[in-house]
């Protein structure tokens, strides 16, 4: 555990909470919880249904051993040998057995009896302790009193971050390209978001000081906004990952403007590093201890949040499983409060079910396992990432080259361009009549996306229908042809028009496909382009 | 579900409504003519924020990927291969044994897969299914299926964390700033921060031993000032109602159905306890049941049934465990559309494992056990209101409750529950021959609680909580679920002492 003593506490935040979050009142029932203490005390106060009555006998269930998967990606092996790791574990794989019984054996013990009661917004303590110890360890905050609150996924918590700390008619400062979701969560409550520019690492810094010291509410029509939104790992959607020094350099805006960062990190441990085309690809092998393993990873925001202004969001979605609907908040205490009193009075806690399956599972695997686990998955995901980015060098000519501008600068862009038809034997390079680049991409380093960009200017129909149209176009035909793909303007920040000027994207997901469909995809898209160029509209 | 992508506008959409949004559905249950209510019919009632709620944008897309063969690469799902949980058991108790004997269910890897996985919006598919089944048995009521997923009567099922996840949604999606809505009084206090901050006007609805007072809602509506907006819905519990533990009866309900056609409302019928009934008297139907049985007038001689007035909340908690964190929803597929929305946005979904567990649970019962189960349960319940009543009747009702005790006349007032966990009483800490118009103050349940029950080791929750608009009321609540007969004695006594304490320090004063 890292130390603390040279760590502060929080700085006093509270005039960052909405009108809302500042008026909830403790919940009237749960404010009673206070009382509940005192020995020999009996209670007709709660309305708990009796446990007694719950069907529920015990809870078991098999999991993974945490070294399931290799440490190393594909390598001596046949190339194809990881589809095999992939997707038939089914035989040899090793897995160890739970059980959560009715009543706690030992005090502490992990119960159905309170796991399936109502619990404080809080959530289970044994699961809280995980939660807790991994922060301290994984992301070590930069200030003392740093608190955890269990949530149901990240959706939900960045919804009540919302309500608690923005007021309808406020700014949010987003990057230019961000999660629709997260967007859709906000503009009901009459939040407007402000778009930064970004670079190949996210979110421009120079960009976010240009935006608040040039801000005038006269034009604006709003007051400078005091609330980021960023997801700086696996940037969805463009899949890019922001280092350790553009955090810092933002982090010191924030506190010059006094601005509260949320950070989004549901992809924080599938970074997958720089793409190495297959020629030039050797094998990666994640060597060394957990500390070093650690010091790997980009470092969150709270590693440099002293002030205690950043309100991460983690969730178990992406290296557990989505369907428990489980994460949790890291940030200073007052929030956590007011973010609990928020709960209160809709979702109350996550599920009971589903912290005592994920707190049994962390628990058998202990931190050690997890870590172990979480390192092995990293590979995982990057395995995906190079397959289905080897697949576009084998359908599309590619050419590489070093961008500096706009989202992509600072990183190779891959310019793709159809490859002649196959009836032509090139003779050699110079022959071959390679198209114009028809898209271009920078090479995802975290996350599960690639984020395409169109050049579709060549399109027999561009002039008469532009940039937007012709993107929703191509996406119902290669929809139509059976692929799906995100359609891009979806992710721009604020609304998109058929007019709105700037090339067209896609984002392409690779987490779950098997490598044959995504080989099929990718042909498809080259095999729909083809025509697609040559159809006046 | 069939989808569509429009070419026209270039943007991909979903319908949202295949069927003709603004004449009304006609079903017959019976001799009596269902109609369902059109589409269009809720615009009224929606609120701004529910009317801006804008499909997900990628969960907008999800039905596209049921089509048969194609390759998705739309959503960030997570694979599957690294999800380390490889099965899941459970044992549970069979309803129709009473030795407590228990069987287990398995859940493999493939089954497990997809309540790992992220799901639909609405609720896993199979889950659904069975509650809607459920629904129509328990209400009555036909649900069938057209294109858009709702049933012929308009209504659907949707799944939320717990009902009142689901409570806060609807309000969302009914309520803006500045309308007025019918609550109960006194009324869940879990529901009164949801309305609060809504910023509406709560208007009490009275309430009596048979629920909701029917008369009173009559007057309010009748009498409602001008240039008052008009109410927009009306929030009740009509099965052991929390507090009180009343059950409205069913010439109440009756009335309010009536009402409610006539002031044009929707009816929000929270009802948690409604498989905790133990009355001797037959169930009342529901709200959800009656809008289709009551007739509210005649087309060419035959009478007929307006549908689609009544959003029901129906919950797990109370009879499978309440750390499930499952309710539902069920009533016009309008509104639960825009309560969907705000779930996509919000928390995406229920966690689809503890889905697939309850309906693996359910789906090994099948229904008849399931309601051997739910009488198992209420009978438990219906065993400790008479152990608690006992109880009262001795330490608080009148006479000498034991050797040493005095007759002190009775010291608290209550009605017997019917359903639900809670006694609603007023304690008598005023001697009978006093005069009973003293000061607010001391009609106060809350410092008697806090101060004199508590010292004496007994906590009961002031009435005071209950009440929309946060006023005084000498009545507590007791939950009598958990308390063993022991346990209720001593309750009792302290009760008794702390009554008798404050008796004599008023006599003293």
């Amino acid at each position: 555990m890292m130390s603390n003593e040279k760590r502060g506490e929080a700085i006093d935040l509270s005039h960052h909470l909405s009108k809302v979050g500042q008026a909830r009142q403790t919940s009237p029932l749960k404010s009673l919880h206070k009382y509940m203490g005192k020995p020999g005390l009996i209670s007709l106060a709660g309305g708990l249904p009796n446990a007694g009555y719950f069907p529920f006998a015990s809870v078991s269930g098999e999991i993974l051993a945490p070294d399931s998967f290799p440490l190393e990606t594909g390598s001596k092996d046949s190339s194809l040998s990881w589809f095999w790791k992939l997707f038939s574990r089914s035989e040899k794989e090793r897995t160890s057995t739970f059980t959560v019984g009715k009543y706690p054996k030992h005090p502490g013990d992990l119960n159905l009896e309170s796991g399936l009661q109502y619990g404080l917004a809080t959530g289970q303590p044994k699961l809280n302790e995980i939660i807790r110890e991994f922060v301290g360890k994984v992301f070590q905050p930069a200030y003392s009193n740093w608190t955890t609150l269990v949530h149901t996924g990240n959706t939900d918590a960045w919804s009540k971050t919302v309500q608690t700390i923005l007021n309808p008619g406020e700014g949010l400062l987003v990057s230019e390209w961000t999660y629709p979701s997260a967007m859709a969560s906000a503009q009901p409550f009459g939040v407007i978001p402000v778009p930064i520019g970004m670079d190949s690492e996210g979110m421009s810094s120079i960009s976010l000081q240009k935006t608040l010291a040039e801000w005038d509410e006269s034009v604006r029509g709003f007051p400078r906004p005091r609330v980021m939104y960023t997801v700086p790992i696996g940037q969805n959607p463009t899949g890019t990952t922001m280092g350790i020094q553009r955090k810092k350099e933002i982090y010191d805006i924030c506190v010059e403007y006094d601005i509260i960062i949320v950070e989004d990190d549901p992809y924080y441990f599938l970074q997958q590093g720089e793409y190495v085309p297959k020629a030039d690809r050797v094998t990666d092998a994640a060597n060394g201890d957990d500390e070093v393993f650690i010091a790997s990873l980009a470092p969150s925001y709270l590693k440099v949040d002293y002030q205690g202004r950043v309100i991460r969001l983690d969730t178990f979605s992406k290296t557990v499983c989505p369907g428990s609907r489980l994460g949790w908040f890291t940030c200073n205490p007052m929030f956590a409060e007011r973010l609990e009193r928020t709960a209160e009075t809709s979702s109350q806690a996550p599920s009971g079910f589903t912290q005592l399956y994920v707190a049994s599972l962390l628990l058998k695997w202990q931190y050690d396992g997890y870590i172990r686990w979480l390192k092995a998955l990293r590979l995982q995901y990057k395995q995906r990432r190079d397959y289905f980015l080897d697949c576009f060098g084998e359908e599309f000519h590619l050419q590489k080259a070093f961008s500096t501008e706009g989202y992509t600068a600072g990183a190779h862009l891959y310019h793709a361009s159809l490859k002649p038809k196959r009836s032509f034997v090139p003779l050699s390079e110079k022959d071959t009549a390679y198209s114009k680049p028809l898209f271009s991409y920078i090479a995802p380093t975290s996350g599960m996306f690639v984020w395409l960009e169109l050049h579709l200017e060549e399109h027999p129909s561009f002039t008469s229908l532009g940039y937007k149209a012709l993107e929703m176009k191509l996406w119902t035909e290669i929809a139509e042809a059976g692929v799906l793909f995100a359609p891009g303007a979806m992710f721009f920040a604020t609304k998109v028009e058929d007019d709105t000027p700037g090339p067209g994207h896609f984002r392409v997901s690779f987490s779950n496909s098997s490598p044959e469909e995504m080989k099929k995809a990718v042909s498809t898209f080259g095999t729909v382009l083809r025509k697609f160029m040559h159809t006046r509209i | 579900m069939t989808t569509q992508i429009t070419h026209s506008d270039g943007i991909p959409l979903i319908p949202e409504h295949s069927h003709d949004s603004g004449s009304p559905r006609t079903t017959l249950n019976g001799n009596i003519k269902i109609k369902a209510l059109p589409a269009n019919f809720y615009n009224k009632f929606l609120s701004e924020k529910g009317k801006q709620q804008k499909p997900s944008p990628i969960r907008g897309l999800y039905p596209l990927e049921k089509k048969p063969g194609v390759i998705s690469l739309l959503a960030g799902k997570p694979e599957p291969s690294t999800f380390p949980f490889t099965s899941l058991s459970f044992t549970v108790k069979d309803p129709l044994q009473t030795d407590g004997s228990e069987s287990t269910i398995t859940i493999p890897q493939d089954q497990l897969s997809p309540g790992l996985q992220y799901s639909d919006t609405a609720g896993i598919p199979d889950l659904l299914k069975w509650i809607t089944t459920l629904q129509e048995i328990a209400h009555g009521r036909k649900h069938g299926m057209n294109a858009s997923g709702a049933g012929e009567e308009g209504w659907r099922v949707s799944m939320g964390s717990g009902s009142q996840d689901l409570i806060s949604k609807s309000a969302t999606a009914l309520i803006d700033p500045g309308d007025c809505i019918l609550v109960e009084s006194p009324v869940y206090a879990g529901v009164i921060p949801i309305f609060k901050h809504m910023d509406c006007k709560q208007i009490e609805v009275p309430t009596d031993s048979q629920g909701i007072r029917s008369s009173s809602l009559k007057e309010i509506l009748e009498n409602w000032p001008e240039g008052e907006k008009k109410p927009k819905l009306l929030y009740t519990v009509p099965y052991g109602c929390n507090p009180t533990g009343m059950t409205a009866s069913l010439e109440r309900r009756k009335e309010v159905l009536k009402l409610a056609r006539q002031y044009d409302f929707i009816i929000l019928e929270d009802d948690p306890y409604y498989y905790l009934y133990y009355g001797k008297a037959t169930r009342p139907s529901s709200y959800f049941a009656l809008e289709a049985t009551e007739p509210c007038g005649e087309e060419s001689g035959e009478p007929y049934a307006e549908v689609g007035r009544v959003l029901r909340f129906d919950s797990l908690s109370k009879i499978l465990s309440a750390g499930l964190r499952i309710g539902f929803a069920t009533g016009p597929e309008t509104i639960l559309r825009v309560v969907d929305m705000l779930t996509a946005n919000a928390n995406l979904q229920v966690s689809s494992l503890t889905q697939l567990i309850a309906f693996r649970l359910l789906d090994s019962w099948g229904y008849d056990k399931f309601f051997v189960h739910t009488k198992n349960v209420s009978a438990f319940y219906e065993k400790k209101r008479d152990v608690f009543e006992n109880g009262l009747k001795k330490w608080l009702g009148g006479g000498i409750p034991e050797e040493g005790e005095r007759d002190e006349g009775r010291l608290a007032e209550w009605v017997s529950p019917e359903a639900g966990m809670f006694f609603w009483f007023k304690l008598l800490v005023d001697p009978p021959s006093t005069d009973s118009s003293q000061n607010e103050d001391e009609q106060d349940s809350r410092t008697l609680i806090e101060t004199h029950a508590y010292a004496n080791g007994v906590l009961a929750l002031p009435g005071t909580v209950f009440l929309p608009n946060g006023s005084k009321t000498p009545y507590v609540r007791a939950s009598f679920s958990l308390l063993t007969e022991e346990q209720v004695v001593e309750a009792m006594k302290r009760l008794r002492k702390t009554v008798l304490e404050v008796r004599s320090e008023r006599a003293n004063r």
